[in-house]
């Protein structure tokens, strides 16, 4: 290097190599001088991840402690959703990891495409994994990029199916793409101290009780490296376990009365509909003969008069809870939610839409007592056939100004008190009818229809409960504007939609909640209605268990978190004069005997009488109730009818203890199914000695998901056998 | 001319020619060593908290990288008793051979962080791309030298820019940026000493500049390697490069927490965790500089400084223009290096996977700086030799 351009291009490159190092120094000068002091301390909280500690969720018992659901330390084997993005890369893992997993390729492709999952966060593949797989996993994870382990609880129904309707079940809280953006939701969740990832109740208790039940997260703080992976534990809240609730339900009535529900319906598809002859030897029905019952689908409720409690709620067709909890295949989950006839997931008792037809009447009876409109000794000639008076409203012009007893019978000269024994559709019409236009049109019948609680939500502590209606002309129009009636239909209120309200049907809508409730404000002789409840208590976490399955209640005051007193919601303020009156007819709907005796051919005997002949408690814990038959569509097809029965009963001597109702979709007459299903929950009640015992549930079967059809039956159906004959 | 590649007797001497061992840059050779033992002493300290609390023996990577200084000082030593221009002349040698291990390596090679860079020896692993380096500054400097002090020619540099490009696309094939860069940095080294046109550099840079664009706006880049380039220039944390803003972030905290002197030797809370990713190689001047504090890592960089401006000496007082040549790029390669690594480790370079001359963990890496150090002692061994 002689030259001065050699010289010059030397200098060039010392100072290029000068400037790197003065932006060396000058870097590490700035970043150990001049920038400020940062402690030791608070650069380890920059290193801190913060994770969750999932709360144990509250537990539910039965009255007796039993443990309905129940909480288990879960492992959850999950996948990082980018990892497997590439279809290929995504088959092939699957192809791997299944039946490691204990499922199939094609249920993890289906878990990837369903929207049940959260789209932001890593997708569950398997929940409940023993810990020797996730050993396995653990030891293999470079052949497993993005699979990891997720701890958790996983609710656990011991006694599953039992009660699956009232308990529902939890669920991953499941993002609606249709409101806001993720973030957002994400945000509003985190405000009630959730994650889009948790768990919550879907249905049910679960849902109703969600505040209750979920308690709160604790969270770990980790100093983690540059991966995220953590180094050390900086900070531990414990998580605190959620409150348990005890619910009202005995476990083992519960059982026998999803167990009868169903024997009834399956034996009602055995039956078919045929002549029925009157006392008198005339046919009485008319119609297609030999046609098979459908029994679709029912539901029975039996309620503690006093208190409201309700010990008893089954719904037909059921589902099993545990089915939605460990993550269900897809086609079970259609058939739980998409089948529009039979939705399984649907508890009838409480969101069931119903006409309920006579069992209607002894309401309508009171408000014909209270308004004076009859008296006890008020006599009404039955002649069968019911001529409107001063037939000129709209709709009478369409359907007739004349209205026919069910099955053409008639009854001769009726006292109210013989009228609710033989069901006479004339009685009610002619009362119905006056209870509108002989009031000025004040919905009188509404009114006290409502004291009952008809047409508004009892109140019960579970979700989706049905209000019901109790049509009038605001209703009325509302259906109309709602497009279920015609225009013409909804334009006004008449004469006519009173006597279909009077025996329980036209728009008439009630659950089998609401007749129950209604039957049981009609059994207390102070003429209150309570407000019917599912749950006792709500109990601070720490229930120790006695055996498996079973907490100790007996050394828990439950009357500290909830008075025992029941809440009065509404009284049906006159009840008390009458109730001895409706009683008796009541029993008299059960009764062997002869009622509509003058003229004497015409007599007739109580609707409830063979439904209740071989009733063993008639002397020491009678019944009282009414049967009831409701047409459905144009009702001439008498095997869709639905069937319908209310009642109430107790010891001899002592005021009714209990109500229950029992409604049965396409089961024909009330006396037929569902008067039978009420009565052998009373015979259980009369003698709880010989309600079968409960046993917790075996092991799910997760391979054998399937909401229909159901397993064949074991049950024990003596009491449903009846001696066939009545009507209605 | 018969010559002894050992001995060479042609030309006039100022000294005693014959023993060119008598006149080792020993200030450069010292300095050299110090830095690769200050470099095993530091991943002792990395490695020391965290392998014997999982029960492993700490000293182990310092073994393995005892062997490699081993093996790379007979290399440098080997490569001091060769007169360089005889190594010159057989540069192609190097480079065929260097180019055909790179090659080789698409058909065994082994595949690690995002690069197949790698060939398996035994437990060793081999990265040919480190002794592409060495085998380019001999091949440039042996194409570019010429004695008679005119500008280069078009024609040889553009023959220049040829032969750059073909280790060049082999490792961006890999794909290995940082290695890549490596590559021109040489190149652009030893065609400012070989004299070559400002207007010819300036053009070719502008070319680069543009290629280098249109390859990141038309989405040539590995997700990752676009991820460096973007996290580098914009801070924000997102899914796909949390762990890379992460790893420079705790790296300038670590270097951030030295402060002055340091938290003492095995004692960084950041460097003796696994907070950073490659702690012991590519971030290993963070360790420096939170267990060494200002004083440890400055002292560091003033003794590359030195070294470096005891290459430029070498590059001036070379006996021929290959010599100088030789030491430019030896400089270049060697600037490039540490700008780079320390830069990324204080944020103000981008994250590439190119190691801290023979101080990161990495043998081939310490072998081949060993190798150019060599070289370079050979032209400041032989610098009385007429050219």
């Amino acid at each position: 290097m002689r030259n001065d351009s050699g010289a010059l291009r030397l200098s060039v490159f010392g100072v290029v190599i000068v400037c790197m190092f003065v932006a060396m120094f000058g870097r590490l000068w700035f970043l150990q001088v001049a920038s400020p002091t940062t402690s030791e301390a608070a650069v380890r909280q920059l290193r801190t991840t913060t994770v969750l500690l999932p709360p144990m969720r509250g537990r539910l018992y039965d009255r007796e402690g039993r443990i309905l659901a129940d909480n288990k330390r879960s492992l959850t084997v999950t996948v990082d959703r980018a990892q497997i993005s590439k279809s290929s890369v995504r088959s092939d893992l699957f192809q791997r990891l299944a039946a490691r997993l204990s499922t199939t390729p094609e249920d993890l492709e289906l878990r990837f495409t369903s929207d049940q999952f959260d789209p932001l966060l890593p997708l569950p593949l398997a929940e409940g994994v023993d810990e020797q797989t996730v050993v396995w996993l653990k030891e293999r994870q470079e052949d497993y990029p993005g699979v990891s382990t997720e701890e958790g609880f996983t609710r656990y129904y011991r006694y599953a199916p039992l009660a699956s309707h009232v308990l529902g079940y939890t669920g991953r809280i499941s993002a609606d793409s249709t409101k806001k953006s993720l973030n957002e939701q994400a945000k509003e969740l985190a405000k009630q101290g959730y994650r889009l990832s948790d768990t919550v109740g879907k249905e049910g208790i679960e849902r109703q009780f969600e505040a209750e039940l979920r308690g709160k997260s604790g969270y770990v703080k980790y100093e983690v490296d540059a991966a995220n992976k953590p180094v050390r534990e900086v900070e531990r809240v414990e998580p605190i376990p959620g409150n348990d609730i005890v619910l009202s339900l005995d476990l083992k009535l519960q059982q026998y009365a999803e167990q009868i529900l169903r024997a009834e319906l399956f034996k009602r598809r055995t039956e078919v509909t045929r002549e029925l002859v009157d006392i008198n030897g005339n046919v009485s029905n008319t119609g297609d003969i030999g046609i098979a019952y459908p029994a679709t689908a029912g539901s029975a409720v039996l309620e503690d008069v006093a208190t409201g409690e309700i010990l008893a709620m089954a719904s037909y067709p059921s589902y099993d809870n545990r089915w939605l909890v460990g993550g269900i295949p897809d086609k079970t989950y259609k058939q739980l939610y998409g089948d529009q006839t039979l939705a399984p997931i649907v508890n009838r008792a409480i969101s069931g839409h119903y006409l309920i037809g006579s069992t209607m009447k002894p309401f309508t009876a009171y408000a014909g007592l209270k308004t004076g409109l009859i008296a006890p000794d008020t006599i009404v000639n039955d002649t069968g056939i019911y001529h409107i008076p001063d037939c000129t409203d709209a709709d009478e012009r369409v359907a007739g100004c004349t209205r026919k007893n069910a099955g053409g019978a008639r009854y001769g000269h009726l006292t109210v008190a013989e009228a609710l024994p033989v069901s006479s559709d004339f009685f009610f019409y002619d009362l119905g009818w006056r209870l509108y236009k002989e009031t000025q049109g004040t919905n009188v019948l509404q009114t006290e229809l409502r004291h009952f609680g008809f047409g508004e939500r009892t109140g019960i502590d579970l979700p989706s409960e049905n209000p019901g209606r109790i049509p009038d002309k605001a209703s009325k129009k509302a259906l109309a504007d709602l497009g279920v009636i015609s225009k013409q239909a909804g334009s006004d209120y008449f004469g006519g939609d009173n006597m279909q309200v009077a025996i329980g049907q036209g728009l008439v809508d009630v659950s089998p909640l609401q007749l129950t409730g209604a039957y049981a404000t009609m059994a207390r002789d102070d003429g209150q209605r309570v407000r019917p409840l599912i749950t006792r208590a709500v109990l601070p976490p720490g229930t120790p268990d006695v055996t498996s399955g079973v907490a100790d209640l007996d050394h828990v005051d439950l009357t500290t978190i909830r008075p025992t007193t029941p809440q009065v919601v509404d009284t049906v303020d006159q009840l008390p004069q009458f109730h001895d009156l409706l009683v008796t007819a009541l029993r008299n709907v059960l009764s062997q005997k002869a009622f509509g005796l003058d003229p004497p051919y015409l007599q007739h005997f109580a609707t409830g009488k063979d439904a209740f002949a071989n009733y063993p408690y008639k002397d020491t814990y009678p019944i009282a109730g009414k049967t009831g038959t409701a047409q459905t569509g144009d009702g001439s097809k008498s095997e869709l009818d639905t069937s319908a029965f209310g009642g109430f009963a107790g010891p001899t001597g002592e005021p009714p203890k209990f109500a229950a109702a029992a409604i049965l979709e396409k089961s024909g007459y009330g006396s037929e199914a569902a008067a039978l299903v009420v009565k052998c929950l009373f015979e259980k009640m009369a003698d709880p000695t010989t309600l079968p015992d409960v046993n917790q549930s075996p092991q799910l079967d997760r391979s054998k998901l399937n909401a229909y059809p159901l397993p064949p039956l074991n049950d024990d159906v003596s009491c449903l056998e009846y001696k066939p004959g009545q009507k209605d | 001319m018969a010559t002894s590649i050992f001995a060479p007797t042609y030309g006039e001497t100022r000294e005693d020619v014959s023993t060119p061992f008598r006149h080792i840059d020993w200030g450069l050779m010292l300095v050299t060593l110090a830095i690769a033992g200050f470099g095993m002493v530091a991943i002792y300290g990395v490695k020391f908290a965290t392998t014997v609390k999982a029960g492993g023996d700490p000293g182990y990577l310092v073994k393995r990288q005892a062997i490699a200084l081993a093996v790379g000082l007979m290399v440098m030593f080997t490569l001091m008793l060769i007169d360089y221009r005889w190594l010159a002349s057989k540069a192609w040698i190097f480079f065929a051979g260097s180019a055909v291990l790179l090659v080789g390596l698409f058909v065994t090679g082994k595949t690690k962080f995002g690069a197949t860079a790698w060939y398996r020896i035994g437990s060793f692993q081999l990265q040919p791309s480190e002794f592409a380096k060495v085998a380019l500054v001999l091949m440039l400097a042996a194409v570019c030298s010429d004695d008679r002090g005119e500008a280069l020619p078009f024609e040889r540099f553009v023959g220049a820019l040829f032969l750059l490009a073909i280790p060049l696309g082999l490792v961006l094939l890999q794909p290995d940026l940082g290695t890549g860069s490596t590559l021109v940095a040489v190149t652009m080294g030893i065609l400012l000493i070989a004299r070559a046109r400002a207007r010819h550099i300036l053009l070719i840079s502008a070319m680069a500049l543009i290629t280098a664009v249109a390859v990141v706006s038309t989405g040539q880049l590995q997700t990752y390697q676009l991820n460096r380039l973007v996290s580098f220039i914009d801070q924000k944390e997102t899914a796909t490069n949390k762990d890379l803003i992460q790893q420079v972030k705790y790296s300038k905290q670590a270097i951030s927490l030295g402060r002055t002197t340091g938290a003492g030797y095995k004692q960084g809370l950041t460097t003796t965790g696994k907070y950073i990713p490659f702690q012991e190689n590519d971030f290993i001047f963070s360790a420096v500089g939170e267990q060494f504090g200002l004083v440890g890592a400055g002292g560091l960089l003033l003794l590359y400084l030195f070294v470096l401006l005891r290459l430029l000496r070498i590059v001036q007082m070379a006996r021929d223009h290959l010599g100088a040549l030789i030491a430019a790029g030896a400089a270049a390669l060697l600037a490039w290096h540490v700008f780079e690594n320390v830069g990324m480790t204080m944020g103000i370079m981008p994250v590439t996977g190119i190691p801290l001359p023979l101080v990161s963990y990495g043998g081939s890496s310490l072998i081949a700086f060993l190798a150019v150090f060599g070289l370079v002692q050979n032209v400041h061994m032989r610098r009385y030799h007429a050219g």
